[in-house]
């Protein structure tokens, strides 16, 4: 009867649908692996909103997703020096739609001062491309008799623990490169944490606190206005911005650098054509105008290099920051 | 729970805070202040007040609120409580797997029993709505990270 | 007068039909998000901003204010109808709000609130138009042994919040202190108390144990008791919900005095906007003519510390705009807001970019009016939420407070925090300890501690710096006379009524 014939009919339908679907599935995950991205990719942030570092994720990931055609999410995820942040990556699978944001506080200072953290930054990630390089820059108030750096460490030599630096908390970038200086220049001066660069910045402001190190949004403004003196950069070229400002290694101190900077890293295990790619795409993407100004508003310098760049990079990193972690007794912060 | 057995546990509490105290690594800083000073101040001084806050309950003359008259808490209260908390429980341990929407209307659902509103189909949906529209508010719409909405859909 | 020139001229470019819907439109979802449990003003400024970069260059300003604006008076809302705080500033607002709501007064809470927010928000901008070099210089002699000092004061002035009994709000402040302890030392890098946990390296979070005492703890007593529903509304409304005559004479000169307040400490780094409400609860408390109503529910506990609030929002723009120094998280987020607007804070700021400070100057002014507008009409569609069953009502807090602090934390822990400081509060609720100290001394304890080592430090270990100091001195000497003055006081007029 008509009715009875519907039923095999409906099996022989429902068969060849899912044979069908199954076929189209693995169609489709072919697919995927080939092309990828083809959904929306989450990049971690280890910072809390708002701050300079979002700002920089923000505007590549506008330009990375009108490049790439999917959309890059930001997930915030500040607090606890960045480790939670990196825990969290690490229950991700390495397929290339998440990426973390890395940086020197991240990757250099961290295995020092958090050895069990659950993770071996170079065993569990594979870096991807640098992003940008900020400068720090190590300024006094106007008020302390030195002229260059030359003077303020004989200054600093002849008057030991008297000199104040502040910083914008422990193990900040700040506090680092104040501690590479020291160390480089055998000055002894007093270390006075802060929550912020905001407070720090303060105290400097006042005079209560004679020296400070930091990026140069924050201090450009009163370097021109004449309340601070930039005696020198920690970048290997003096920066535009301040052309008349000599860098550290001007003075006699080689291979010194001392940058805040920020990367893109992966999980380790993720497929090489995927890490290609997203490092051509972000290279691409520095080249933009937004993003050129973005980073000329810090006088950053822009990244984009390849991945083994990065890689050798953050080695000579840790080795630096090794250092300076050990003499300088720097504790997590 | 009475004011006695309250006092025991901040005095517990205190306890615990010192030997945390001990646990401290000595800082190599040189520095006047070092890090155990003030905690180790804030806890004697918890432990004094906690103490006289003792034996003033032991004399009898502190207060629980819910012994007052018109104010005791009425029969199942033991069982609304540990409704409420777990919702709370039931959030946290399946949030990760599970998305926001199924544990947020979980936990809706027990906090609406803890206040005698029974598991059933107006519970069900009512808190769905709520969980429902304050992931698509949140997530989607403001970007806070709250992860998926149900664990199939982005 | 070149300033007030100027100030015309931002507010001509600010006065269009666009520009004034972009800032209701501003106004309106920074109140609501702002309104949120668990999205403290910082959060919400964070995640509404981007929404200003899609609207045109003139409604930004005005867009940014009515969000900035909002999230400041939003936290209050709840904080008053619901005894949750949506924000730690608002805390001092629950103790008295949430009385008179109970005593069906919800209306004028919530008016007196909006009022003194607007006025405190009205001469905060104008002291930023034509004081702004005075007080940021003012802000700047403030060093870290000053700072210990306003804290020294701080604590006196939780004196006026320890409830009914001195021993049990005693107890709350030291548990509070102690939290405040938990996380890294700032000086030294070295863990407290964090049992081994990197989600408490950063110590705890104001609003999670906040939200947590206040709102999850009131909920859990209320369902243990077992009574909310068995009246079946949350709480009763009566009479007229505007400002009586008598209202507004106790409001206005508390609404200038909370002002007063709030102004210079918001623009201190590290101010914040708590320390004022405190001390402006504390001076209206013993400056009142009704000092037995506090605790119960006098209005100008309302009016001073959310005038305070506000006006330490705008103190905040202050070294912002003049020195680009951010004083609070919400501030650092503002810097990149500003960058991103064009504007190069900086001391050669208005110099450089006068017009288009100017503009936001005006813009602050107008979103403070289209707040008020607002706010005033919603207060009566406010009031109606709690005419919401008890179960749904607080599932509703409940599951938006947890949502707000998994997703602001986006760590499960911190949601376990909150449940935690929820039992917590049912205790506290129970045995009636105050939850206010708790909150201070969470907030005070390590600021008190870092300003202390860093004066110290500076001084190279003098104690006496905290006295000889000029600022500091006057403000331990005022913190000694506030304590023992009062004593004394009614020692001598006990003698003298004999």
């Amino acid at each position: 009867m008509s009715h009875n014939d519907h039923q095999p009919m409906l099996r022989r339908d429902y068969l060849k649908w899912m044979g069908a679907a199954g076929l189209a599935a693995t169609g489709v995950s072919a697919h995927a692996q080939s092309a990828w991205p083809s959904k929306p990719i989450r990049w971690i942030v280890p910072f809390a909103p708002g701050g300079t570092s979002s700002i920089v994720a923000r505007t590549m990931a506008t330009e990375l997703t009108k490049q790439m055609g999917v959309s890059i999410i930001i997930d915030n995820k500040g607090g606890g020096g960045g480790v939670p942040a990196m825990q969290e990556m690490m229950r991700t699978p390495a397929d290339g739609y998440t990426i973390v944001m890395s940086h020197i506080g991240l990757m250099a200072v961290n295995p020092l001062i958090y050895p069990d953290s659950g993770y071996d930054v170079n065993k569990d990630f594979v870096p991807v491309t640098l992003l940008s390089r900020v400068p720090s820059l190590f300024v006094v108030h106007k008020d302390v008799p030195v002229t260059d750096l030359k003077s303020l460490i004989a200054y600093a030599k002849a008057r030991p623990g008297q000199l104040n630096y502040a910083s914008a908390g422990n193990a900040s970038a700040g506090h680092l490169a104040m501690e590479a200086l020291k160390l480089a220049s055998g000055m002894f001066i007093t270390h006075i944490p802060y929550r912020g660069t905001g407070p720090a910045l303060n105290d400097v402001l006042a005079g209560r606190i004679q020296l400070l190190s930091a990026g140069t949004p924050a201090l450009l403004p009163h370097i021109k206005s004449g309340a601070l003196r930039c005696l020198a950069t920690g970048t290997t070229e003096r920066i535009s911005v301040l052309p008349d400002v000599p860098t550290v290694n001007e003075f006699g101190f080689k291979d010194f650098e001392t940058v805040q900077w920020y990367g893109i890293t992966a999980r380790a295990g993720t497929p090489p054509e995927i890490i290609l790619k997203l490092q051509q795409e972000c290279a691409k993407a520095l080249k933009m105008p937004d993003v050129i100004a973005k980073n000329a508003a810090e006088s950053a310098i822009p990244g984009g290099g390849t991945s083994s760049e990065y890689a050798a990079f953050i080695a000579k990193e840790q080795a630096r920051w090794k250092e300076v972690v050990i003499k300088g007794q720097i504790k997590p912060g | 729970m009475t004011p006695v057995r309250l006092a025991l546990l901040l005095l517990g509490v205190c306890g615990v805070a010192a030997w945390q105290l001990t646990v401290i690594p000595p800082s190599l800083m040189q520095m006047t202040v070092g890090p155990v000073l003030a905690p180790a101040a804030i806890v004697a001084a918890l432990t004094v007040v906690a103490l006289l806050y003792g034996l003033s309950a032991w004399r009898g003359r502190q207060v629980d609120l819910s012994q007052e008259a018109g104010q005791e808490a009425l029969p199942g209260s033991t069982t609304r409580m540990l409704s409420l908390l777990g919702g709370g429980v039931a959030f946290i341990a399946l949030v990760i797997p599970l998305g926001f929407v199924l544990p947020g209307t979980l936990c809706g659902m027990c906090i609406a029993r803890a206040f005698d509103a029974p598991f059933n189909g107006k519970s069900l949906l009512i808190c769905g709505l709520i969980a429902g529209v304050f992931w698509f508010v949140f997530a989607r719409l403001l970007g806070v990270g709250l992860g998926p909405a149900l664990p199939w859909l982005f | 007068m070149e300033a007030f020139d100027a100030l015309m001229g931002g507010f001509a470019i600010a006065l269009q039909p666009t520009t004034l819907l972009w800032g209701f439109v501003g106004c309106f979802i920074g109140t609501l998000v702002g309104v949120l449990p668990g999205i403290g003003p910082a959060l919400t400024i964070a995640l509404l901003l981007p929404l200003t970069y899609h609207v045109p260059a003139t409604s930004m300003f005005v867009m940014f204010a009515g969000i900035y604006y909002g999230a400041a008076y939003g936290g209050s809302t709840t904080s008053i109808l619901l005894n949750t705080p949506g924000e730690s500033a608002a805390v001092v607002t629950a103790l008295e709000g949430n009385k008179m709501a109970r005593n069906g007064r919800a209306g004028q809470a919530l008016a007196t609130a909006a009022i003194g927010s607007f006025v405190a928000g009205t001469i905060g901008t104008l002291a930023l138009t034509f004081f702004a070099p005075l007080v940021v210089d003012a802000a700047l002699a403030f060093g870290p042994a000053e700072y210990f000092s306003l804290m020294v004061l701080s604590l006196v002035a939780v004196s006026a919040v320890l409830g009914n009994s001195m021993l049990r709000g005693l107890v709350a402040l030291g548990l509070g202190l102690l939290l405040g302890m938990v996380g890294i030392d700032l000086q030294t890098g070295q863990p407290r108390f964090t049992f081994g946990r990197p989600e408490l390296l950063d110590g705890i979070e104001v609003t999670v144990a906040a939200v947590g005492l206040f709102a999850v703890g009131e909920a859990l007593y209320l369902a243990w008791q077992g009574r909310e529903t068995k009246t079946g509304e949350v709480m009763k409304l009566s009479g007229s919900l505007w400002m009586s005559k008598q209202d507004w004479a106790r409001s206005w000169k508390a609404w200038l005095r909370g002002a007063f307040f709030g102004f210079p400490i918001g623009a201190m780094p590290a101010g914040g906007a708590e320390l004022p409400t405190l001390l402006s609860y504390y001076t209206e408390k013993k400056l009142s003519k009704h000092p037995e109503e506090f605790g119960h529910g006098a209005i100008e506990g309302v009016a001073g510390p959310e005038a305070a609030n506000n006006a330490a929002a705008a103190g905040v723009l202050m070294p912002l705009l003049t020195l680009g120094i951010p004083t609070s998280a919400t501030a650092a987020i503002m810097l990149s807001a500003f960058e991103g607007y064009g504007i190069q804070t900086g001391p050669q700021l208005l110099s450089q970019q006068g017009g288009l400070v100017w503009t936001l100057i005006a813009s602050l002014y107008i979103g403070n009016v289209i707040l008020l507008i607002l706010n005033l009409p919603l207060v009566s569609l406010w009031v109606k939420l709690l005419k919401i069953p008890p179960p749904w009502l607080y599932a509703g807090i409940i599951v938006i407070s947890t949502a707000g602090v998994y997703g602001a934390g986006n760590s499960v822990f911190n949601v376990g925090l909150l449940f935690v400081f929820g039992l917590l509060g049912y205790l506290m609720r129970r045995f009636d300890f105050p939850a206010a100290p708790l909150i201070v001394g969470l907030i005070l304890a390590p600021m008190a501690e870092q300003s202390m080592r860093q004066a110290l430090t500076i001084s190279q270990g003098e104690w006496s710096t905290f006295f000889t100091r000029p600022l500091s001195g006057s403000l331990m000497a005022v913190a000694a006379l506030l304590l023992i003055v009062p004593p004394l006081w009614k020692q001598w007029r006990h003698l003298q009524a004999r």
